[in-house]
Order: C-alpha cells, then sequence, then structure tokens
C-alpha cells in the first residue's frame, strides 16, 4: 500500500496542487462497512479527521482494562484479539486488512476495552475516535447521522446473530 | 520458580519518542520568549480562534466549506470593525481639539478637587496626616508620561505589530489548527495516544468553554451597566459600560478596576459630580447581579473548581505574570484538574465494561 501522510499542514493545503492519484487512507474508509454509505465527498472529508498510526510486531494496540474511546480499521497486517483467561491470554481472533475493532467505544461513555489488541506483523491501523465523531455530528450533521446509522445496524446485527446462536446453542426444552 | 521480567523492547523508542514531542512543544514558548512582541498577539489569537470557532461551526453545518466559512466570518468582522473604526476616527477627529485644550483644566479641577478631599479628610482624621494620596497620584502620573515618551515609539510599533499578527495567527489556528494538533499527535507514543488524545480534547475543550463563558460574562455585565446608566441618565455611558465589562474578565479586580473609571468620570469632574452615586449604585447592582446569578450560571459549572482554588490561583497567577497571569491561571488550573483526573481513573478506576 502507498504511504499513509496523516497530516497536511496550511501551506500544503492552500498551495500545493492537490495530486490526483487516490488517498489511500480514503481507500481503507471506504472498505470499512461502517462506512460504506458515504459519497466521494464525505469520504474526502472523514479522511482527514482519522488518525493514521504504525505498529510493530508484537506492539500493543490496547489492552484489556484501559479506557477506550475509539475504533481501529486495519490498512495493512494483522491484529490478535486477545482475552485474559486463567491461566494465560486466549486468542479470540486474528484480524485482517479490511477489518475493524473497538467500534463499541465510539458510543459507550466510559467505556473499558474488553481484549485486548495486538499487532501480529508490523501494521498499520486508521483511528477514528469519540470526540472527531462528536465533532463530524455538530459539524456535519448528515454524515455524523450516516456513521451512527451504520453503526446501530452493525451493532444490532451482531445482536442478532448472537442470540440466534444461545438459542441454538441451548434450545427450549419441551 | 524464577521469573524473569522481560524488558519492554519498545520502552526506549518510546522515551525518545516522547523527548522529541516535548521538544517540539518547548519551541513555542521558547520563541514567544525569543520574540516577546509576539506574546499578545499570540494569546488574542488564540483567544480569537476559540471565540470564532462556532460561527465557522455554523457555517459548516450549512455546508459550507471550513475556509469560506472562516472567510466569511472575518470578512464580517473586518467590515464592522473598519466601520467603527471610521466612526470612532470621525468621532475623536471632532472632539479632539476640545478635547486637548479642556483636558489641562479637566485635570487641574480633577486635582483641586481631590486635594480638597484630601484636606477634608485629614481635618477630620489626624492619623491620615501622613497620607499623600495626592502626591502619590501625581508622581505616578508624571512616572507614567515620562514612560509614555520613552516608549512610545516601540509601543506604538507593538500596536501595529498585533493588529496585523494576531487577525493573521487567529486564521492560521482556525484554518490549520487541526492538522497542526494531528501533527503533534503523530509524534505521541502508541502506548500514550489514546489517552493523550482525550486529555487534550478535554482541556481544549474546556479553555474554549471558559473563555466564551468568559467573554458571556463581560457583555451581560456590560450590558447591564449600559442599561443602568442610560437610565439615570449618567455621563459617558456607552464608555463607562464597555470598560466596566472589559475590566469584568479579570476576576475579583476586575470589578474594582471598572468601579475605579466610573469614580474618575464623576466624583472628580464637578460638572458630574451629581452623577456619582447613582453610577455606583449601577455598578453595585450590575456586579452582584453577576457574582450572584451570571457567574454561577455561565461560568461556574464550567470551571468547577472551589472557589478557594479560584482565589489562590488568581493571586499565584499574579504574582507570577501580573495580569495576564490573573486571566489564564484558572483555566490553566482546570486544564491541569482534567490532567490529574484523568491519570487517577487510568490508575484507579476500571470504568464500565463493554463487549468491543
Amino acid at each position: 500500500m502507498a504511504d499513509l501522510k496523516p497530516t497536511q499542514f496550511l501551506w500544503a493545503d492552500l498551495f500545493q496542487r492537490r495530486k490526483r492519484k487516490q488517498d489511500p487512507v480514503i481507500e481503507v474508509l471506504r472498505e470499512n462497512v461502517l462506512f460504506e454509505a458515504l459519497t466521494a465527498n464525505e469520504l474526502q472529508y472523514l479522511s482527514k479527521r482519522v488518525y493514521v498510526r504504525n505498529y510493530e510486531r508484537g506492539e500493543a494496540v490496547f489492552t484489556e482494562g484501559e479506557r477506550g474511546f475509539g475504533m481501529f480499521s486495519i490498512a495493512r497486517g494483522k491484529v490478535a484479539i486477545k482475552t485474559q483467561g486463567a491461566e494465560s491470554d486466549v486468542l479470540m481472533t486474528t484480524l485482517e486488512k479490511g477489518s475493524f475493532f473497538g467500534e463499541m467505544t465510539l458510543i459507550q461513555p466510559d467505556a473499558v476495552r474488553s481484549a485486548s489488541a495486538i499487532a501480529v506483523d508490523p501494521t498499520v491501523l486508521v483511528g477514528f475516535f469519540k470526540p472527531d465523531l462528536m465533532d463530524i455530528v455538530a459539524r456535519k450533521p448528515a454524515l455524523g447521522v450516516k456513521i451512527l446509522f451504520q453503526l446501530s445496524r452493525i451493532l444490532s446485527e451482531r445482536l442478532l446473530a448472537t442470540t440466534e446462536r444461545v438459542t441454538h446453542d441451548h434450545p427450549k426444552s419441551a | 520458580m524464577i521469573i524473569r521480567n522481560r524488558p519492554d523492547p519498545r520502552l526506549k523508542k518510546d522515551l525518545l519518542k516522547l523527548a522529541f514531542l516535548f521538544a517540539a512543544l518547548a519551541a513555542i514558548p521558547v520563541v514567544v520568549a525569543i520574540t516577546p512582541g509576539l506574546f499578545l498577539p499570540s494569546l488574542l489569537a488564540v483567544v480569537l480562534a476559540l471565540l470564532f470557532s462556532p460561527l465557522v461551526v455554523w457555517f459548516e453545518r450549512r455546508d459550507f466549506s471550513r475556509g469560506a466559512g472562516i472567510a466569511i466570518v472575518f470578512g464580517s468582522i473586518a467590515v464592522v470593525l473598519g466601520g467603527a473604526a471610521l466612526w470612532l476616527g470621525q468621532t475623536v477627529a471632532l472632539t479632539w481639539h476640545s478635547a486637548y485644550e479642556g483636558a489641562p483644566a479637566f485635570f487641574a479641577a480633577s486635582l483641586s478637587r481631590l486635594t480638597a478631599l484630601e484636606q477634608g479628610f485629614k481635618g477630620q482624621y489626624p492619623l491620615l496626616q501622613s497620607v499623600d494620596v495626592v502626591g502619590t497620584l501625581t508622581r505616578w502620573a508624571q512616572g507614567t508620561e515620562r514612560w509614555f515618551i520613552t516608549h512610545g515609539a516601540a509601543l506604538a510599533s507593538d500596536l501595529v505589530l498585533g493588529l496585523v499578527m494576531t487577525p493573521v495567527l487567529a486564521l492560521v489556528l482556525l484554518q490549520s489548527g487541526p492538522s497542526i494538533q494531528r501533527y503533534f499527535f503523530s509524534l505521541v507514543p502508541n502506548r500514550l495516544f489514546e489517552s493523550s488524545y482525550i486529555v487534550s480534547t478535554r482541556v481544549i475543550g474546556a479553555f474554549s468553554d471558559y473563555v466564551r463563558a468568559k467573554l458571556l460574562e463581560a457583555t451581560l455585565v456590560g450590558v447591564l451597566c449600559y442599561v443602568g446608566f442610560l437610565i439615570v441618565h449618567a455621563p459617558y455611558p456607552g464608555p463607562l459600560a464597555l470598560i466596566a465589562g472589559v475590566t469584568n474578565i479579570l476576576p475579583y479586580v476586575g470589578p474594582l478596576i471598572g468601579a475605579a473609571a466610573c469614580v474618575l468620570a464623576t466624583a472628580l469632574d464637578p460638572a458630574n459630580a451629581a452623577y456619582f452615586w447613582p453610577v455606583m449604585i449601577v455598578y453595585g447592582v450590575a456586579n452582584i447581579v453577576d457574582t450572584f446569578v451570571i457567574f454561577p450560571v455561565v461560568v461556574a459549572q464550567l470551571v468547577n473548581l472551589h472557589p478557594l482554588l479560584v482565589v489562590v490561583a488568581v493571586m499565584v497567577g499574579q504574582e507570577y505574570y501580573g495580569l495576564v497571569g490573573m486571566l489564564v491561571s484558572v483555566p490553566l488550573v482546570t486544564a491541569a484538574k482534567i490532567v490529574i483526573h484523568e491519570i487517577h481513573d487510568a490508575l484507579y478506576r476500571g470504568g464500565m465494561r463493554t463487549i468491543s
């Protein structure tokens, strides 16, 4: 993937001709189901409010029990999601490029991470945080509503899937 | 069983990143320190940026771009200020000659009235014989006059620099503030990123709320005073109300400074002496309303500090940085409280568990 450059100064914004090639951050956001309903302009606007972070192999993105304020999309690499078991860490899943995690903290007040996320390979993540979501809701209400609506849809789908799994695993007795 | 503590391989690199971040942050006060003429314009630019930000947001909500919103806000303010400057210039030009001619007589009459008052008090209270108010004021006025004569040119150039730099810096902060913030956050080590991001967001929010709340409070006090001065037909209601509002920004001593202006305008001018008590009553009522209604509703909830802490902060600010220290001490203490609260929560509180 092309280099992800998260920062642009005033001079680059005003005095440099905009390059025609696609911003890789926008590509990452476009692949995220949370932002699938956004237009090109909205993705462009959103790309200036996310943070690109680089993680080394084995580096923790966040640790179980610490406070969380946003979600991460995987632009490159792999992230292992682990929880603390009785004797050692338990691997729940490994996420790859295109996946995202931590989205619940966007809407939960005082949310605490229920699992640890650790980079398996050299990983690039695109972080989207609650203060930026609130700022988008204030400045671009239509865009904020789209994101919140998608988030609600994803969470309700997961709840439905969990309910079905629980019902399947524990059917009602006759 | 031997338990080996594995050293964190990234700790050294993260410490270097932190050192680089602090060095980058330290560059700002260093630049301001070596160019003292930039300090006040920078501070005013930050205040202006915080003040105009809601207006820019208002335009963004109506599908204007950020740049267009900033241009409209600054353009509108430039037109208003330009018109005000034109009106003020014409008014000053019309009244300058009479003020210049009448000033010596005004000051002489004020001095003789003050001397008479002083002699009267000394006659009634012999203990006050050693007090020399008129002499002290005269020496202070002469010293101030000499200071303005020697520093007038530098003052004028600082004023021009401030008038030019303040709106330029405010515009840069509004347009590129988020980009500058993002650059500094790109320097933060990953393990501290989220917590430092949320702390800085809350601190900036607290600063913004405090600045807007104090300006709203000052405006309300100014309007109250203006209405009151109009009701009692006081002289110079506009300038006195403006002084009352602006000085109200200073915690605790601001009202006293504003009252001093009222005293000067009424007690020392025989033509306006009859308005002294009505003006003081209006000023007192406005400050009572401010203390018991405006401040608790508008400012206190945002500051959320113990009143004793506010007093101490203002005193320490005044001791080390004078007037500017008094202005920034309360928001700085509020910011420190947010940081301490976050560190405490991170160390001692687990928070609500959630499925993510």
